[in-house]
């Protein structure tokens, strides 16, 4: 594979008058898993439409193996999985994949073994035979992955692959992109997942309102943006306004969501007895109370001040 | 992509298409529907032969020369058009009852014969009473035209036979009479008798008419008919299924999801158009021959097809370019269309009401002048006007000529302007 895989430089997209992506630029020299983390309406399916050749920059250079993503060429080193499963619902799962076997040159005989291992690995073997139309959700994401990697591309796109599946469904598909990068892909994904890039990535673009707001491995990230402890709360019912204000006084800033609440702090052991008789003297009680190491989406609040989810 | 790559978008399309259980409806079923009806409901089995006629007779004649009442009912029964019975003769007893009969609508007309007809036929003038049973003035009219072709036709029979009579006797008398007469108007070839002979045909029948049937051929025969019929249904279901896949072919990639994932791998824009657009006329072009095939062997349309006349090769050509040509005119309707769906019934309902008014369903010659106007310039209808009159009526090619180089030309613009507007509706669905 050539030294520089994926170069996006000073990337604009504009729709109308409103910026979706706003002065982008990052490199891909080596395989790897890359995720783009960030909420919903960060801008992170136009960036993908952007690298998978679909959409036009309004400004700015894209360069995947040293050329623009639009060119048919490349779209051959591209296997593209949109956001929603986008497939030919009145064919069977098997005359979809052979659709897209053909449309890339490729002969059934050669690729028929690659399919059948990712069918199996993915749980479809029963399904196959089906119309599209009768698959559920999580069936239809797992077969568009399936055709995604029919022509065994060098760059993978998988704009949310798990997004709607169930726990048992998404853990499948993380080992297949856990299979994949040690078959030395590029696999870029985008997710809004904050659990899925801490596991699956080997470098994280945190994406906020069209701009990368942070990027790096995700310990990296978490080491450089992250506290270095969280204590998460959860209490019977929602605390009141005074409670807040007298723990974040004397705790620091307490992020809180409903009954839920995390304090960061470098010094949890000498903290959370004194936390815990606050709460008491304050006439509250706790449901729980554990000390954990920090996320990505510690790091994403941290950075933005909100949620990821 | 490779051909090989377009072959397989065109049949997986094609497949989807198949298994589209409402799309069968539309191009199959609907089309059928009307040719049945035409068939069986508005063209009946035995519509365009010659009609028979329920006449009632009262005969009072009881004369008994040569001539004579029952001697016309005898030749009533025996009289054919085309080989079928002009009339089916009743005999009455009474004139009351030959009313009640007709007032009830049991018969086309009645004929009172009056006593002594005969000799009066014979000898001097016969007078009959007709009475014509007026269910409608339309069925009054034909009825009354055929019993006075009939009665006419029967007076200058017996006309004929006087003279021959007559003139028997004036050549026994031609020794007895001044034959040296002479006039300038006088035929200098003829005889006393030839001119006395002529002159009383000319009595009998002073205008000689020579009937000749020319029945125009569009309208002449139940074949004809349901064959002009067969090929309406399939340029109306060219008209609303081609609106209504133009109108929404981007649309409906966009919303089944299709557009992005096929616009990720190596085909091009105008690939991913037409390898949809060529399974749509596949699609319909099977719909025609099994249109045309139930038309003709079902039905018993008139539909002339001859693979070994190259002239007869221009009719799947035309289908094609009607196919194209439709769906361009519904990728017009596409910026109208904000989905799919709404696409589909726009180019559905436009479709169906252009069929009815622009000669493709209709004959032209029903529509109002000013409607008449608008199908004379709508390019589908040259189309149709081209495949029956090659598959219907047999027309010289060079006839049609120039309606085949109309449809050359308004397919290749019309699809043309459609193609750049799909590129523009698709870049526009991208790029939202």
């Amino acid at each position: 594979m050539s030294e520089k895989i994926l170069v996006v430089e000073n990337l604009v997209k504009k729709y109308g008058g409103k910026t979706v992506l706003d002065n982008i630029s990052f490199e891909i020299n080596k395989p790897g898993v890359y995720s783009l983390l960030g909420p919903n309406g960060a801008g992170k399916t136009t960036l993908l439409n952007i690298l998978a050749g679909i959409t036009k920059p309004t400004s700015g250079k894209v360069e995947i193996l040293g050329r623009d993503p639009r060119d048919t060429s490349v779209k051959r080193n591209i296997g593209f999985c949109p956001q929603d499963p986008s497939l030919h619902n009145m064919l069977t799962g098997w005359e979809n994949v052979k659709l897209y076997a053909t449309i890339y040159d490729l002969k059934w005989s050669k690729v028929i073994d690659r399919v059948k291992e990712y069918v199996k690995l993915l749980g479809l073997e029963k399904d196959m035979d089906k119309l599209i139309a009768k698959y559920s959700g999580g069936m239809l994401k797992k077969l568009s992955l399936i055709i995604t990697l029919i022509h065994d591309p060098e760059i993978l796109i998988l704009d949310e692959p798990t997004t709607g599946l169930d726990p048992g469904a998404r853990r499948e598909v993380w080992d297949l992109i856990n299979s994949l990068r040690e078959k030395d892909k590029v696999v870029i994904l985008a997710t809004h997942y904050m659990e899925e890039a801490d596991k699956l990535s080997d470098h994280v673009w945190i994406i906020d309102r069209g701009k990368i707001i942070a990027e790096g491995p995700p310990e990296e990230l978490k080491k450089k943006y992250g506290p270095p402890s969280v204590i998460e709360l959860v209490f019977p019912e929602e605390p009141s306004n005074d409670v807040v204000d007298r723990l974040s006084k004397a705790y620091g800033e307490i992020h809180l969501d409903g009954v839920k609440a995390k304090i960061y702090t470098s010094e949890p052991d000498k903290i959370v007895p004194e936390l815990v008789n606050s709460i008491y003297r304050s006439g509250f009680s706790l449901t729980s109370l554990r000390v954990v190491k920090p996320t990505l989406e510690d790091v994403f609040l941290k950075l933005t001040g909100r949620r990821l989810e | 992509m490779t051909m090989g790559g377009f072959k397989a978008l065109v049949i997986s399309t094609f497949k989807e298409y198949v298994r589209e259980k409402a799309l069968l409806f539309w191009a199959i079923v609907w089309p059928l529907f009307w040719i049945f009806m035409v068939a069986y409901v508005f063209v009946p089995p035995g519509t365009g032969s010659p009609i028979t006629l329920k006449v009632g007779v009262v005969n009072y004649d009881t004369s008994n020369t040569t001539l004579n009442g029952t001697l016309l009912v005898k030749v009533m029964n025996e009289t054919k058009y085309k080989d079928t019975p002009l009339f089916n003769v009743k005999l009455y007893s009474n004139e009351s009852l030959l009313e009640k009969s007709l007032c009830k609508g049991e018969l086309d007309a009645g004929i009172i014969i009056p006593d002594k007809w005969g000799i009066n036929a014979s000898f001097g003038q016969g007078k009959l009473v007709v009475l014509i049973g007026a269910r409608s003035a339309y069925s009054a009219s034909i009825t009354q035209g055929v019993l006075m072709g009939f009665l006419e036709e029967f007076g200058k029979r017996i006309a004929y036979t006087k003279i021959n009579i007559t003139m028997k006797y004036i050549n026994m008398s031609t020794n007895y009479m001044d034959i040296t007469y002479n006039e300038t108007w006088w035929p200098s070839n003829k005889s006393f008798v030839e001119m006395i002979r002529d002159f009383m045909i000319g009595l009998a029948e002073p205008i000689k008419v020579d009937y000749r049937e020319v029945v125009p051929e569009v309208y002449a025969n139940r074949p004809n008919i349901i064959g002009f019929y067969v090929i309406g249904a399939i340029g109306m279901m060219y008209l609303y299924m081609g609106f209504s896949v133009g109108a929404s072919f981007i649309a409906s990639m966009k919303e089944r999801g299709v557009l992005y994932r096929l616009l990720s791998t190596p085909i091009k824009e105008y690939e991913l158009i037409l390898g949809g657009l060529t399974a749509n006329a596949l699609y319909q072009l099977i719909s025609t021959i099994i249109i045309i095939v139930v038309g003709t062997l079902v039905t018993g349309a008139h539909i002339l097809w001859n693979p070994l006349n190259p002239v007869h090769w221009i009719v799947p050509a035309m289908f094609i370019l009607l196919l194209f040509m439709s769906v361009g005119m519904g990728a017009l309707l596409s910026p109208l269309a904000k989905t799919s769906s709404g696409g589909s019934q726009i180019g559905t309902a436009l479709g169906l009401a252009l069929s009815f008014t622009t000669g493709i369903w209709f004959p032209p010659e029903w529509l109002p002048p000013w409607l008449r106007v608008f199908s004379n310039v709508f390019p589908v209808t040259w189309g149709i006007d081209v495949v029956r009159g090659i598959m219907v009526y047999n027309i010289d090619i060079a006839e049609l000529t120039p309606k085949i180089v109309g449809v050359v030309i308004a397919t290749i613009v019309i699809f043309t302007i459609a193609i750049l507007l799909w590129r523009r509706i698709m870049a526009k669905y991208i790029e939202a």
